[in-house]
């Protein structure tokens, strides 16, 4: 029987000519209807949310104010007034249980590989306010570990700065408490001089492969290029890639990340895209799948002067993560780069869409710029 | 009618002129309910709950349609969206039948009920008897094949597994169909047509 049940399949075309207008509108009522219910429970969710959040902070503060007694005089450089005040340019990212938010324009991150208590994260330059829970940052090569606080760091020309807005830091031995702020300075500190134990855990899928160093027997060497990456080494990070087994380059998301980051740091950005669309396409629903999406629109946009694929990748970022903490920020810079492609009514389109989503987001202002409206 | 492949194709960036964008929700809704209506219809069989699918369909459309980029892959989103939540209504109505609290769909206004003979409706009736029966993944896979027809790779598609997966699934339902009921439909689960 070539088609036994074309009979159904004509009864379910019928069953479907039976909505009608009047049926299609009683049901859009219906599911309106059913929309502000479900707003009506989302809103109660929240406000309570929110009111275990306000007694959380109450029992935070008060668990702060018995910390601020024990501040280490030692590491205090300066007392800042208090710079509490929102981020007022940037990206807002989220790293495990952290929240990152660029304080400057130009200010660049990278995720870094859990270390199985806490997510990593590389400060590349410019200024990020985090919240962190949880949290291993690099700065200037030295490491920095959070379990929770609230905190500025400003990367410098050389080491970083330091600002702890609420909870401690923990640095070289040394807790930096609330209101403290540090600067770090390799040539003059002494923290400069002490040995730092690995800034990064090696990650679980890194292929191991034979580095020029000797490796302890039966450790994991990680290539070469890749510790010139966490270094900062860009020039040489991006030469020894080249020279590296291509394998080395290939054997993770956390490799092809590292890869992108030679690339565009390196002085080759035309050759990051290539990584990235390896992270989109082979490991699609891997968490740094969105963040590859929205670094090759950066990428796209500010350094390959190609604002059409800077769009569509920002558009990619939030269809992988479309309520996920880059979904706001891809749509503004979608408007951006949508803008520059000369795409208006599109730009127009998207932007509206922001305006909506985000009446009070950070790049109002932009978007609106952007889009003419 | 449209083939199944003009049903789930993904045309353009800006998608057919006449088909409402992502963000005119009863756009959408006007356009789409009795598509999404009639693929839930296909997989329950009963009628009674295909209502609540629409509206559960669409309370989710309202909140994450806007990240469908073009509304040329709208239908196929919610095609997709439809699919899982009949999936998730198949899943209770076991479960309520497990518990002896009904979920026998004979009694419901049916698919069989849409103008076919008796015979015809006797045989759909004793078929979808089998599908309430079989494991809820074979069955989403055989009635999207063999009542919605689509192709292989769109039946893939909407359940969410390899084509190889949604083959095996067809054939073992097929095959318990025709051990139960004696109806011969098979055939076309190596094929594309």
């Amino acid at each position: 029987m070539a088609e036994p049940l074309s009979f159904a399949r004509e009864a379910a075309q019928r069953a479907e000519s039976a909505w009608d207008p009047a049926r299609i509108e009683l049901a859009l009522a219906a599911t309106h209807r059913g929309i502000a219910r479900g707003r009506r429970r989302r809103r109660i969710a929240t406000s309570l949310a929110a009111a275990v959040m306000v007694a959380l902070g109450l029992g935070a503060l008060w668990s702060m104010r018995d910390r601020l007694g024990q501040r280490d005089e030692a590491t205090v450089l300066t007392q800042a007034t208090d710079r509490s005040e929102s981020s007022a340019a940037g990206w807002t990212i989220v790293v495990g249980a952290s929240q990152i938010a660029a304080v400057l324009e130009g200010t660049d991150v990278r995720a870094l590989p859990d270390d199985g208590t806490r997510a990593g994260l590389e400060l590349l330059a410019g200024m990020i306010e985090v919240d962190a829970h949880g949290l291993y940052v690099l700065a200037g090569g030295r490491r920095l570990d959070i379990d929770e606080a609230r905190f500025r760091l400003t990367l410098l020309p050389r080491g970083f700065e330091l600002h702890v807005l609420a909870g401690t830091v923990d640095f070289g031995g040394r807790s930096l408490t609330a209101g403290t702020t540090f600067v770090f300075d390799p040539d003059a500190a002494p923290a400069a001089t002490a040995p730092t134990p690995a800034l990064v855990p090696p990650a679980a899928d890194v292929v191991p492969a034979p580095t020029r160093r000797t490796a302890k027997p039966g450790a994991a060497a990680k290539p070469l290029w890749r510790t010139l990456v966490q270094s900062r080494e860009w020039t040489k990070a991006y030469d020894e890639m080249k020279r590296a087994d291509p394998s080395t380059v290939r054997s993770s998301v956390d490799a092809l990340m590292a890869a992108a980051d030679a690339a565009r740091f390196g002085g080759h950005p035309e050759e990051a895209p290539s990584y990235l669309r390896e992270v989109l396409d082979d490991h699609r629903r891997h968490a740094m799948a969105p963040l590859a999406a929205f670094t090759l629109g950066r990428v796209y946009l500010e350094q390959l002067g190609e604002p059409s694929k800077a769009a569509a990748a920002f558009a990619d970022a939030q269809d992988l993560a479309p309520t996920g903490a880059l979904a706001a920020d891809a749509l503004a810079r979608e408007v951006e780069a949508l803008a520059k492609a000369g795409k208006t009514e599109l730009a127009q389109q998207r932007a509206r869409l922001y305006l909506e989503r985000h009446p009070d987001g950070r790049r109002v202002a932009a978007v609106r710029r952007h889009a003419g409206l | 009618m449209p083939s199944p492949r003009a049903r789930l194709s993904v045309v353009g960036p800006e998608g057919p002129a006449d088909e409402p964008l992502p963000e005119d929700f009863d756009g959408v809704f006007r356009r789409f309910s009795p598509h999404v209506a009639r693929i839930a219809l296909s997989v329950l069989g009963a009628a009674d709950e295909v209502d609540d699918v629409v509206q559960e369909v669409f309370v989710i459309a309202h909140r994450h349609l806007d990240a469908v980029r073009d509304r040329g892959a709208v239908r196929a989103w919610l095609s997709r969206v439809t699919v899982r939540e009949a999936a998730r209504k198949l899943r209770r109505r076991k479960l309520r039948r497990i518990l002896g609290l009904g979920g026998d769909v004979a009694d419901s206004p049916h698919l069989a009920d849409h103008g076919v003979t008796a015979e015809q409706r006797a045989m759909l009736l004793s078929i979808y008897r089998v599908l309430d029966r079989l494991p809820t993944a074979e069955r989403l896979a055989w009635t999207l094949r063999h009542v919605e027809g689509e192709r292989l790779d769109a039946v893939a598609e909407l359940c969410s597994c390899s084509l190889a997966t949604a083959k095996r699934r067809i054939a073992a339902a097929s095959a318990r169909i025709r051990e139960v009921t004696g109806a011969a439909i098979d055939g076309r689960e190596d094929g594309d047509g």
